[in-house]
Order: structure tokens, then C-alpha cells, then sequence
């Protein structure tokens, strides 16, 4: 008989999401003649995001909170900065307000689908990977005006899931 | 004691090669992120760091401005090394006149090491501490602890002392394609 034709909505979705999970990988930051490539850990729990920015043989060189104080960031020698959001602390490390709220929806698999426009952004999933039963996102990209922003996912734990 | 055989090594070690092993802990402690990966080093400054496992990232010095390659990503940023570099890891190794960039103290003896430590000085530098471990003469391992809790252990094997380097070895040259800007 003819060969099941794929449903109709055969597009990859990322998920089902995790409550908790760390990513460990690589960014990489193009803004009209600024490159950047740093290595970055992200460790999302329920209400609260920690972006830590390393160099290649792991120093921190920012941290990003993200819980229900408001948002906070630490860099060695410097007095902590404190903002509302991410985006505005994004702005302040990186020259650019990364969308890092919906970046941690789409990092956990809450956020299934492989495109989507946040705040003038344009994200693109561009591979995905498995792990523990989800198909989670591997390489995101999003792109805004001057500002091409690439996040590598090399390494997934998710403690207790 | 770690200090004699940190000055014997600057002295006697115009150039070295070999391979390194390093692993990052977080201060949550949580699964260590393992990479390994070859490095060569000529006094001054210039270095050769270049990744390996689990992916491919090159860092390259010529003594004044830093290339920082990742294929994947496929993009090159180059930066001016200047006073970041003085008190960096790599300084330590590659570097000359460490006085002026770092306090020198004898560290405890362990696991047949003699160790130094190092703390930067000046408030730029990205870690906090360093401890050296050195036998016969040569750096064995590093470890690098930072302002948030981050600790990177770098393991030197197969070392090899005052090997004949290409100067080329230390210049980047981008490869096709690769999207190269910077200061």
C-alpha cells in the first residue's frame, strides 16, 4: 500500500520542556566590524536563568542573572550592575539586547517551534539535538539590524530530571 | 623549591610544545567540562593554544595582537593583546619580566610538585590565582581559580623544551571564507 505520507505537521519541535536543565557550549557575536566568541554556561531553573560568559580556558568574564529580583550582572573587579531585564544587561556586556528570556524558553524546549520574531529579533533554530527522550535545540541564531548572534549548545545536564 | 625550578624554566626554555588536558569545575561542581588540545609557546608572548576535543578552537599570539579561531562558528576575532595578556594563564608560560605582572610566592609541595603561586597584578586580570606545579625544571599542570568559583586544572604531557618553532606557527593566517574583522 502507498507509503504513509509524514503528518501534515511533520516539522521538528523541540521538547517536551525541562523544568531545570544546564547548557554548556559556545557563542559567537557579529556586530558591523565587533567579533566575538566566548564560551558560556546557562543553568535555567524555575524562575531563575544564570548566564555565566567564559573565556576559552574558563575564567568568568560576566554573569547574568535573571530571578524574581530583577536582573544582575557580575564581572571580575567590578562593582555588580543591576537592570530589569536581561535584554538591558545584554545590551551592557555583549552591545547588543540578546533576547536571552525567550533564548531560555527555546533552551529548555518549552518555546517548540524553530523560528520566531522576539522584540525585532529574528531567531532561527538551526539544529537540534536529542537528549534524555527531547529533541532539544543545538545551534540558535538570531538576527537583528547589524547584530548576527550564534549560540552553540555542546553539552546538556539536567540534575533531576 | 617551585620557585628555583620557575626561574630555571624561564631562563632555560626559549620555546616549548606538547599537549594539554583541561578541565573546567564549576563552582556548583556539577559534571566538569573536559577539553584537550596541543600547544606551543616562544618567548615572548607568543603562543600557539589550539583545542582539539570536543571541538576545534585555535588561539594563536604573536607577542601583540591574539587570533581566536572557532571553525564551527566559522569566524576569527583578533585582539590587541596589550596589558590583558601580561597577567594572563598563557603569560606565565610564554611570557618575560613576570614580577611586574604577578606576585610570585612559594606554594606547598604535593603529589612529587613543587608548586608557585601567582596572583595578578593591577585589577584587570580575568582570575584570581594561579598554582603552578613544576618538575624537573618544567611546568607538569596549572590551575587557574577565578572571581566566580570557576576552576580550570590544565595538565602538560609529552613537553618537549626548546623544540626549533616555525615562525609561522605563530601567525594566523584565516583560512578561506572565514569571516575576519577586528581591532
Amino acid at each position: 500500500c502507498a507509503e504513509l505520507a509524514p503528518p501534515a505537521d511533520s516539522s521538528p519541535r523541540l521538547g517536551p520542556p525541562l523544568a531545570s536543565v544546564s547548557a554548556e557550549g559556545r557563542i559567537s557575536l557579529r556586530q558591523g566590524e565587533r567579533r566575538d566568541h566566548l564560551r558560556f554556561r546557562w543553568e535555567h531553573a524555575p524562575g531563575s536563568d544564570v548566564v555565566l560568559l567564559m573565556s576559552p580556558l574558563g575564567q568568568g568574564l560576566a554573569e547574568l542573572t535573571h530571578d524574581k529580583d530583577g536582573a544582575r550582572l557580575k564581572q571580575p573587579n567590578q562593582a555588580t550592575i543591576t537592570a530589569d531585564t536581561l535584554p538591558q544587561l545584554a545590551q551592557r556586556v555583549l552591545g547588543a539586547p540578546l533576547p536571552l528570556e525567550a533564548m531560555a524558553d527555546w533552551l529548555r524546549g518549552a518555546r517548540a517551534e524553530l523560528s520566531g520574531e522576539v522584540d525585532g529579533w529574528r531567531v532561527v533554530i538551526s539544529d537540534t539535538s536529542a537528549f534524555r527522550q527531547r529533541r532539544l535545540l543545538r545551534v540558535l541564531e538570531a538576527h537583528r539590524e547589524d547584530v548576527d548572534f550564534k549560540l552553540v549548545v555542546d553539552d546538556w545536564d539536567a540534575p533531576n530530571e | 623549591t617551585g620557585l628555583d625550578q620557575l626561574k630555571n624554566f624561564l631562563e632555560t626554555n626559549r620555546s616549548a610544545r606538547g599537549v594539554f588536558a583541561q578541565t573546567v569545575i564549576a563552582k556548583s561542581g556539577r559534571k566538569p567540562q573536559q577539553s584537550a588540545g596541543i600547544f606551543a609557546l616562544q618567548r615572548p608572548g607568543k603562543f600557539r593554544w589550539s583545542y582539539e576535543k570536543p571541538y576545534k578552537q585555535l588561539l594563536v599570539s604573536d607577542g601583540n595582537k591574539l587570533w581566536s579561531y572557532d571553525p564551527e562558528l566559522n569566524q576569527v576575532a583578533v585582539k590587541k593583546l596589550g596589558s590583558a595578556f601580561g597577567a594572563s594563564p598563557a603569560a606565565l608560560l610564554a611570557g618575560q619580566d613576570l614580577d611586574k605582572h604577578f606576585e610570585l610566592k612559594e606554594g606547598i609541595a604535593a603529589d612529587g610538585l613543587e608548586f608557585v603561586e601567582a596572583r595578578p597584578k593591577g585589577g584587570d586580570a580575568s582570575f584570581e590565582r594561579m598554582k603552578i606545579g613544576f618538575a624537573a625544571n618544567r611546568p607538569m599542570s596549572m590551575e587557574i581559580h577565578d572571581s566566580f568559583g570557576q576552576v580550570t586544572v590544565l595538565r602538560f604531557t609529552q613537553f618537549e623544551a626548546n623544540p626549533v618553532l616555525g615562525a609561522g606557527l605563530f601567525r594566523f593566517v584565516a583560512p578561506a571564507g572565514a569571516d575576519v574583522v577586528g581591532d
